[in-house]
């Protein structure tokens, strides 16, 4: 009985917030859709699996466990670090082309940063982790997401100049 | 809201779960689930075998190994001798030995799941050689511990040559470097082409230059050894898509090693492959304030860090870490050409001077490599600069400059500590303020 309910509990979850997970992944993933989708559907069957012993609420465990997940991903699971810059576009359907252009430069450019780089930025200015909270997602230091948040955006600046040539 | 955070949003807005993805995730949890719970009957079976004929090894495996954070520490082992028991029990035993209470501490570990695991074990250039792996709670994240177990060549016993630390920024390259003289490296596995380049270049403007070659992997391990008698401090080791074309390789795709030697002496901290030994080898003038100003000084600002611009400049190896001096000199030329000089330590090698140039609008324009530092000589900075715009100079102690343009020529200038010399200048002359004897040096061309 208490195993079904887990069940019924983490399904729930997974209904309600996989849509804000798959943007993360998506992001993480430097708009690689397949592999985002890939890596949350690892990363919730992991969490199926500890369900019950996870303490606290499980979304910022989910947030943590992607983000360490894409970190590793690239090193464990590929020799393509990334989305071919063909791949890394949005829908064309969505409408007003310069917005579309300014998402393809994002994508583009996350996709062109170091894994554990880009880690540090979605967590910080997609799901607006503080420092400490980032800090503790990823198993490092402070010091450390200062200084990836800080290389992190000089970059991003530098490849969005780039790639919007 | 921000407007990384911002863009961030829009570029994600329309990515929405397929159809399925639920039930696709409730079964493919199931599994796992299965598949964990008959991994952990299996151990526990072999668990219970093994204790029969094997009670000197304590067995602390806990059910309740994390998920499977490193798919490594479930492989059989490799290597050539991964068929051999004894070299299993020693490599195990010399791992468990060397985590003592301090090595964890320094390292942020407060604790070990499960037994260590061989992932590795051959012979080698340098002798038998084991890689080993272990779960450990490092700063409230499970990690993987790795570490190289090996012969330490000063006495021949088998030791932990290396280890990672993955709690500590860039602590968690898999990489080693171990043998006589340094002189193996090893890299585990990385899933991505390793590159190698032995040793740096440089052009007549002093810009890096590296040639870079693929390190095979065998057996989920690469190996290499420098060639006796060539310098293992030099080698460098990236992982990349494909062949390196950039010298600015960032600090990510670095694989650093620390030599053996250096870990056995200083463990924790011990300097990494080609890490300048700052402690011995730069100038350390007595400038107050750590600046000298040349005529009327200007531009650059004080605070100018000039690392980034020797960088982005080329003139910096990628390695670990490069030491730029605190002092500098500084000042504007003639024609309005902002001056900075400074001292670049970088691996073995003397410190050098660098000049970095500004436009007159405060902008960098380009970087000369002078000659390396002579810390003892009365001058220790002199540096040519392009265009005839003439010498920087600057004196150890507090001295009065001059300069003569002949062998036989008139002393000229009369200027404090440091100096814009004309270009035809040959000699200069040091005279220290407290009395003591002059000394003439040269202004190598």
């Amino acid at each position: 009985m208490a195993v079904h309910a887990a069940e019924q509990d983490f399904e729930e979850f997974v209904v309600l917030r996989s849509q804000s997970l798959l943007r993360t992944a998506y992001l993480l993933c430097g708009g690689d859709r397949g592999a985002a989708e890939d890596l949350l559907q690892d990363v919730l069957e992991r969490m199926f699996v500890r369900w019950r012993r996870i303490k606290g609420p499980p979304e910022p465990y989910a947030r943590a466990a992607l983000a360490n997940a894409s970190a590793n991903r690239w090193r464990r699971r590929s020799r393509k670090p990334e989305a071919d810059w063909e791949q890394a576009g949005t829908s064309s359907v969505r409408g007003h082309e310069d917005a579309v252009v300014v998402q393809d430069t994002v994508l583009r450019a996350l996709a062109e940063l170091p894994p554990k780089m880009r880690t540090v930025l979605v967590l910080r200015f997609f799901d607006d982790l503080t420092e400490a909270q980032t800090a503790t997602a990823l198993g490092c230091g402070r010091g450390t997401i200062k200084s990836q948040t800080s290389r992190g955006l000089a970059r991003m600046r530098e490849l969005m100049v780039e790639v919007a040539r | 809201m921000n407007g990384l955070g911002a863009a961030m949003r829009e570029a994600a807005e329309d990515v929405d779960v397929r159809t399925g993805f639920t039930g696709d995730v409730l079964r493919g949890g199931r599994r796992r689930q299965t598949r964990r719970r008959i991994g952990i009957a299996l151990a526990a079976a072999m668990v219970v075998g093994l204790a029969g004929f094997s009670a000197g090894l304590a067995v602390q495996h806990r059910a309740d190994v994390p998920h499977a954070l490193d798919g490594r520490l479930l492989e059989p082992t490799k290597g050539n001798l991964a068929n051999d028991p004894a070299r299993l029990r020693s490599a195990t035993a010399v791992w468990q030995t060397s985590l003592t209470l301090s090595w964890k501490y320094d390292r942020g570990v407060t604790e070990l799941q499960g037994e260590p695991h061989v992932y590795w074990v051959a012979t080698t250039e340098a002798g038998d050689a084991a890689v080993v792996m272990q779960a450990a709670q490092v700063r409230n994240q499970w990690r993987t511990l790795v570490g190289l177990v090996g012969r330490d060549p000063a006495d021949g016993s088998q030791k932990l040559l290396g280890s990672t630390s993955p709690g500590d920024p860039d602590g968690d390259k898999e990489s080693f470097q171990f043998g006589p003289g340094d002189r193996t490296f090893l890299m585990v596995d990385p899933r991505i082409s390793v590159y190698l380049s032995p040793s740096a270049t440089r052009n007549a403007e002093g810009v890096v230059r590296r040639t870079w070659q693929e390190v095979p992997i065998v057996d989920g391990v690469g190996l290499w050894t420098t060639p006796e008698g060539a310098d293992p401090s030099t080698v460098r080791l990236v992982t990349s898509l494909g062949p390196p074309t950039v010298s600015d390789i960032p600090l990510e795709r670095q694989l650093n090693t620390y030599p053996a030697s250096a870990y056995l002496r200083d463990g924790y901290h011990a300097r990494r492959n080609g890490e300048p030994d700052t402690n011995s080898r730069r100038w350390q003038p007595v400038f107050p304030a750590g600046s000298l100003l040349f005529g009327a000084g200007g531009t650059p600002p004080p605070e100018t860090d000039p690392e980034p611009i020797l960088r982005q400049a080329g003139v910096l190896d990628i390695g670990p870490r490069a030491y730029i001096s605190s002092w500098n000199v500084r000042g504007t030329t003639g024609d309005g050409t902002g001056v900075l000089v400074c001292e670049a330590l970088e691996g073995s090698g003397p410190g050098v001077l660098y000049a970095v140039l500004y436009r007159p609008d405060g902008t960098p324009d380009r970087v000369v490599r002078g000659s390396a530092v002579v810390a003892t000589s009365p001058a220790p900075v002199r540096v040519h600069l392009p265009d005839g715009r003439g010498w920087v100079v600057a004196s150890a102690e507090w001295a009065t400059l001059r300069y003569r343009t002949s062998p036989t020529g008139e002393w000229l200038g009369a200027v404090a500590n440091a100096a814009l010399f004309p270009d035809d200048a040959i000699n200069v002359q040091v005279s220290p303020t407290n009395g003591a004897q002059a000394e003439v040096v040269d202004l190598p061309r």
